[in-house]
């Protein structure tokens, strides 16, 4: 062939050794240099916490705070190791049940009806009007009426969660379908992609990024009206324990509560952290490329 | 010699503004033609009509004497930026038409090779440079093996040495294939070295004013004095009726 494909390979072989060079980089920064560097990064966020437990165990024993109001930290974990041996499994097994459900609920909805307006105009025309007015209601306005048309078992509960995890997956995703990129969708009819397909290939994965976004925020409102909820009406769950704490001023348990809502919610979005970096590694964004620069900072 | 593509365009309007009117274009199969003209005379219009992806306009297009309406398959179309799909490695975009088994297909192989990214099947858009994402492009468009391959301004967005590369590997992948080019540019040299010939195009509503046969042998010399000529005569045309040229003819 021609000098022109002798060129090529010059062309790729600098290339492929330059996009190489950066593959070899491990996703969590450049080198064992780096890496040793890194690990002192993440412990720096222990020194706050860790201090102001510190601090509070000082002050009560001290007694520069009084122990009716605040017991140290020392008794609270005291309290969550008694209470892990007894009924406290069960408790985090019925938050975490409603929230899965409820958010499960919520998204399921929300994707079905997002797609649906995002991708038809007449859809669109007919229910997001409506859909804009209800958003306008703070979900938490619902739960007395919840109480009354389902009852206080499950039901109620769940529907809150779900109305609650509705919202920003059905804005996030339906804005996310509405902003794909024209020029991809060129792409798909280039290529005589029918309406489904269109929808499949270009639609779909173009708005992932959107999708993930308001999955996110979903579950962190699950979260938060799962809480208000066991408040509420409830006889298990965390929410529950906050309240019944407060009746039987147990202020320890109150505090294993709050405690265990922040471990499962940051947790839980963890988890979809990871999955959201798994299926979105495509994307082109500060967040990928930080990882590389880090090693050379 | 009967034309592959016969397209004619009474009427484009966007609003109230015509872009085209009686603008009426035909090439023989096998032929190489580049579409020039000043910046906003409809050119790129054009070729989206012929594309399929226009659709709203006055005329008819004929394929190979039968008449066409919106996308055909035996029309590619390669654009101005790559637009290759993030989401997918660089195998599935090339063999995107064929769908979920496009990564896997042997033409995919085939072309992956002879654009020089074999060891970038696997890897991501974002992992390439621009001119190498382009070389995917052109592998894409070529899939499908179609009978006539637009192209829309496909190098303007790489530097003019891997511009002149890949000029040549065009050249190289769809002379032996046989592929009819049309080609939107507003780079004369790329117009003057790609094409058999030159449409030069009249602008608000815009037309073809001038066919101009580029007879010289290949591979063209860009330095040459035929090139240097021919350059000037579609100077003069694009520019045909405004003071510039008086400048011009030294």
């Amino acid at each position: 062939m021609s000098d022109a494909f002798l060129n090529y390979s010059e062309l790729e072989a600098t290339a492929e050794s330059a996009a190489v060079a950066r593959l070899d980089e491990p996703t969590e920064g450049a080198g064992p240099r780096a890496r040793g560097r890194r690990w002192p990064l993440r412990l720096a966020g222990l020194i706050l916490p860790v201090t102001a437990l510190l601090f509070f165990e000082l002050a009560v024993r001290v007694g520069w705070i009084p122990e009716r109001l605040l017991p140290p930290p020392s008794q609270v974990f005291e309290t969550m190791r008694e209470m892990l041996g007894g009924p406290l499994w069960l408790h985090i097994g019925f938050s975490a049940g409603r929230v899965a459900l409820g958010f499960l609920v919520g998204t399921t909805l929300g994707i079905a009806v997002a797609s649906f307006t995002g991708l038809s105009r007449w859809a669109e025309a007919l229910i997001e009007p409506t859909l804009q007015a209800l958003r306008g209601i703070p979900p938490l306005a619902w739960a007395p009426l919840l109480l009354i048309w389902l009852g206080i078992d499950e039901s109620p509960k769940i529907a809150l969660i779900a109305i609650g995890a509705f919202f920003p997956v059905y804005l996030n995703l339906q804005s996310g379908i509405r902003n794909v990129d024209r020029k991809l969708i060129e792409v798909g009819e280039i290529h005589g992609l029918g309406r489904g397909q269109l929808i499949h290939r270009i639609f779909l994965p173009a708005a992932l990024p959107s999708l993930f976004t308001g999955l996110r925020q979903g579950l962190s409102l699950s979260w938060m009206f799962v809480v208000a909820a066991e408040l509420i009406a409830a006889t298990k769950g965390l929410g529950f324990l906050l309240s019944d704490g407060r009746e039987t001023s147990r202020m320890d348990i109150m505090l294993v509560a709050i405690f265990l809502l922040g471990i499962f919610g940051k947790l839980s979005d963890t988890g979809l952290r990871a999955l959201e970096r798994r299926l979105l590694a495509w994307r082109d964004v500060y967040e990928s490329r930080e990882s590389l620069a880090g090693g050379a900072l | 010699m009967s034309a592959l593509l016969h397209a004619v365009v009474e009427e484009k309007s966007f609003g109230d503004s015509r872009v085209l009117a009686d603008a009426e274009i035909s090439i023989a199969q096998g032929r190489i033609v580049s579409l020039v003209g000043l910046s906003g005379c409809g050119k790129s219009t054009l070729l989206r009509i012929i594309a399929g992806l226009e659709r709203n306009f006055r005329g008819t297009l004929t394929l190979d004497g039968r008449q066409v309406r919106g996308r055909h398959p035996e029309i590619g179309f390669i654009f101005q930026e790559p637009r290759l799909l993030p989401w997918l490695t660089v195998a599935e975009n090339v063999g995107f038409g064929a769908g979920a088994a496009g990564a896997r297909d042997s033409r995919t192989t085939e072309l992956l090779a002879a654009v020089g990214l074999r060891s970038f099947a696997d890897a991501l858009p974002k992992t390439l440079s621009g001119g190498m994402a382009q070389r995917v492009a052109i592998a894409r468009g070529l899939f499908s093996r179609p009978r006539l391959l637009l192209l829309d301004e496909p190098f303007s967005a790489v530097d003019a040495f891997t511009r002149m590369k890949l000029q040549d590997l065009l050249l190289d992948l769809t002379r032996e294939r046989g592929t009819t080019l049309l080609t939107v540019t507003h780079d004369l040299d790329e117009a003057i070295f790609l094409g058999d010939e030159v449409f030069v195009m009249s602008s608000r509503p815009g037309s073809i004013r001038k066919r101009i046969p580029v007879h010289l042998s290949r591979p063209r010399d860009r330095g040459s004095t035929g090139f240097a000529e021919i350059r000037r005569q579609i100077y003069r045309e694009l520019f045909a009726g405004t003071e510039t040229t008086d400048d011009y003819a030294i």
